[in-house]
């Protein structure tokens, strides 16, 4: 007998629960979020391949281990999908882009194999932006597979670049998701399409077997229907890992339910809603006072004034020209599907050494007063996106005018490798989300995840379900 | 693409052409986007009162427009002379960023954030 649909948007937790207890097949919910992976998938422009002989393999194995009582853990027979990005051995990694379509690896990501440990279930390769927007895409149509579209308003961007992990895990066609961020491509996605997003700590998750684009800055993190739920993905791959030598021995321990935690001392930064779209100020004010009834929030919160945007994409445009310097340099950049990206790599070819070099000099006085400023605080808040998201066919630049998110929270936090949540507060403009983000010190990442929990204990944002 | 209908490469001339036409062309990068960010900046034209009346952009630089002319001796036979012209804004661009970067005081030891080590997979832990 079929699922019902509401179980396709039910959380990690809810759905382990239900497995653990033997109420839910796992191979029935596989079989049902392929089928929604396959017809609801390229609607949204969100899947690459779906994993199905693999997905069924993994479901029957999981079924077996649990009717035999041995459970791994809350993401055993949890169905997910992995940004293309992520290597599967026999299974295409196209990185989103035409020169790399038919790319296949013989060996996992370790992220992918820390998943099929835990027991998860590997539904799907999700769309992304082509080389993880790199080379400076300027339009929602930016991968081979077309535009990602969230399911709250196809004729709108699910965000990028992890628009496949946005859009499907906002429509429930996988339980969770494993997307990346660089500068970004964590957070916008998250905002644009309603889910809720986890930007680890740098180091925090192995990125071996990830498409590099930019070595100091790429991270890979959880997006999911909660915070908590962010939490227990994160148990799952976080930790040191010999493959990568960024990778920390810092595993992920989520705050213990009962755990009563003193009064939570949350700051506002400055500048950040005066010149967003008027709905996206409005949900904030509101999450301030969801804020507001177990935190301290203190307003007015000056961000230290560095020039993170100069900085951050002078170390992408270097990073990222080096990674793809065969791809460049042989011409077949002019296969990529975004005009600007097509050129964006020779003029990321031209950064002077000096001016990398400057970049990464600044990074570390950026950390130093970003530190400062975020240890007297547990988190501040900001948010997510200063618009809804954008719509597909005009040119970004084109379509919100005037409007600005103030201090660079997005490129600092990504400098510094700070962790960030994206916690859905609410919709603006045209049915579409909007969302705040906690940012926190380096390896905050329990804390933001527990803060981000207590949110959604006392909202139900993170519960809607778009018109799929 | 296939290699037969390639743009082919502009001349010097025809470069310098296109360099002129792109600098009076309303921008088709904005700010984060020339700067390679990973996802969109929140508006890429970030001014508080929009203009009524598009200005026309200032030409790029003779630094860029030098470095975007060994952009075309090195790789012009993959860009036409309008991505040449694109390149020009998006050079001219970063070099403004790299001035406001410049504009950070460090002192002669503040060192780049990656820390250099003569470890290897093999030698970690001596013998």
């Amino acid at each position: 007998m079929a699922l019902d649909e509401s179980v396709f948007f039910l959380s990690v937790r809810d759905l382990s629960a239900r497995i653990r207890a033997k109420r839910l097949s796992p191979v029935a919910l596989a079989e049902g979020y392929l089928e929604r992976l396959e017809r609801i998938g390229p609607k949204l422009g969100a899947v690459v391949t779906v994993t199905r002989e693999r997905a069924l393999q993994e479901a029957r194995a999981a079924e077996a281990e649990i009717l035999a009582d041995k459970w791994r853990g809350p993401l055993h027979g949890i169905p997910y999908g992995a940004k293309d990005l992520l290597a599967t051995k026999a299974i295409p990694t196209t990185w989103g882009a035409q020169p790399f379509r038919d790319q296949v690896f013989d060996y996992d990501a370790t992220v992918v194999a820390r998943l099929r440990e835990a027991g998860a279930v590997l539904a799907g390769k999700l769309a992304m932006v082509e080389l993880a927007g790199g080379f400076g895409y300027n339009n929602a149509d930016a991968s081979f597979t077309g535009p990602g579209r969230t399911p709250w308003n196809t004729n709108f961007w699910s965000g990028g670049s992890s628009s496949g992990p946005g859009a499907a895990t906002a429509a429930g066609l996988v339980a969770f998701s494993i997307g990346s961020e660089t500068s970004g491509s964590i957070v916008t996605p998250a905002a644009f399409s309603g889910v809720t997003g986890l930007r680890p700590t740098y180091g925090r998750v192995s990125r071996h077997g990830a498409m590099a684009l930019c070595w100091t800055l790429d991270k890979l993190g959880p997006m999911c229907r909660t915070a908590e739920d962010c939490g227990l993905v994160m148990a799952a791959i976080a930790g040191k890992d010999p493959l990568d030598a960024t990778s920390l021995n810092r595993a992920f321990r989520p705050a213990p339910a009962s755990a009563k935690p003193r009064r939570p001392r949350i700051g506002v930064i400055k500048g950040t809603t005066e010149k967003v779209q008027p709905e996206v100020r409005k949900n904030f004010e509101e999450s301030l006072n969801v804020l507001g009834s177990f935190c301290d929030v203190v307003p007015d919160v000056e961000f230290p004034d560095f020039p993170y945007g100069p900085a951050v994409g002078t170390i992408v445009a270097a990073e990222g020209a080096s990674a793809f310097r065969d791809l460049v340099e042989s011409g077949r950049a002019r296969e990529l599907r975004v005009p600007n990206d097509r050129w964006g790599g020779y003029a990321a070819s031209m950064v002077f050494a000096v001016d990398y070099i400057q970049a990464m000099r600044l990074r570390t006085p950026m950390k130093k007063a970003l530190d400062a400023l975020y240890a007297k605080y547990d988190a501040l808040v900001s948010p997510a996106r200063a618009t809804v998201s954008y719509p597909i066919g005009p040119d970004f630049d084109k379509v919100y005018p005037g409007i600005s998110g103030g201090p660079g929270v997005i490129a600092a936090g990504n400098l510094a490798g700070q962790p960030a949540l994206v916690v859905p507060n609410g919709f603006g403009e045209n049915n579409l989300p909007t969302a705040f983000q906690f940012t926190g010190r380096a390896f905050s990442d329990e804390a933001l995840v527990a803060l981000g929990s207590q949110v959604q204990a006392r909202t139900e944002w993170h519960r809607k379900r778009p018109p799929v | 693409m296939s290699d037969s209908i390639r743009p082919p490469s502009p001349s010097r001339r025809g470069f310098a052409k296109s360099l002129a036409l792109a600098a009076a062309a309303p921008a088709l990068a904005g700010a984060g986007i020339a700067l390679g960010q990973t996802a969109p900046t929140p508006s890429a034209a970030p001014t508080a009162v929009p203009s009524p009346v598009p200005t026309p952009e200032a030409a790029p630089s003779s630094v860029a427009e030098a470095l975007t002319e060994i952009v075309r001796i090195r790789w012009g036979k993959n860009l036409s002379g309008e991505q040449l012209g694109d390149i020009a804004k998006s050079l001219d661009q970063r070099l403004r960023g790299a001035e406001a970067m410049k504009k950070v005081n460090l002192a002669n030891a503040d060192e780049p954030d990656v820390v250099f080590s003569a470890e290897t997979a093999e030698n970690a832990g001596g013998r």
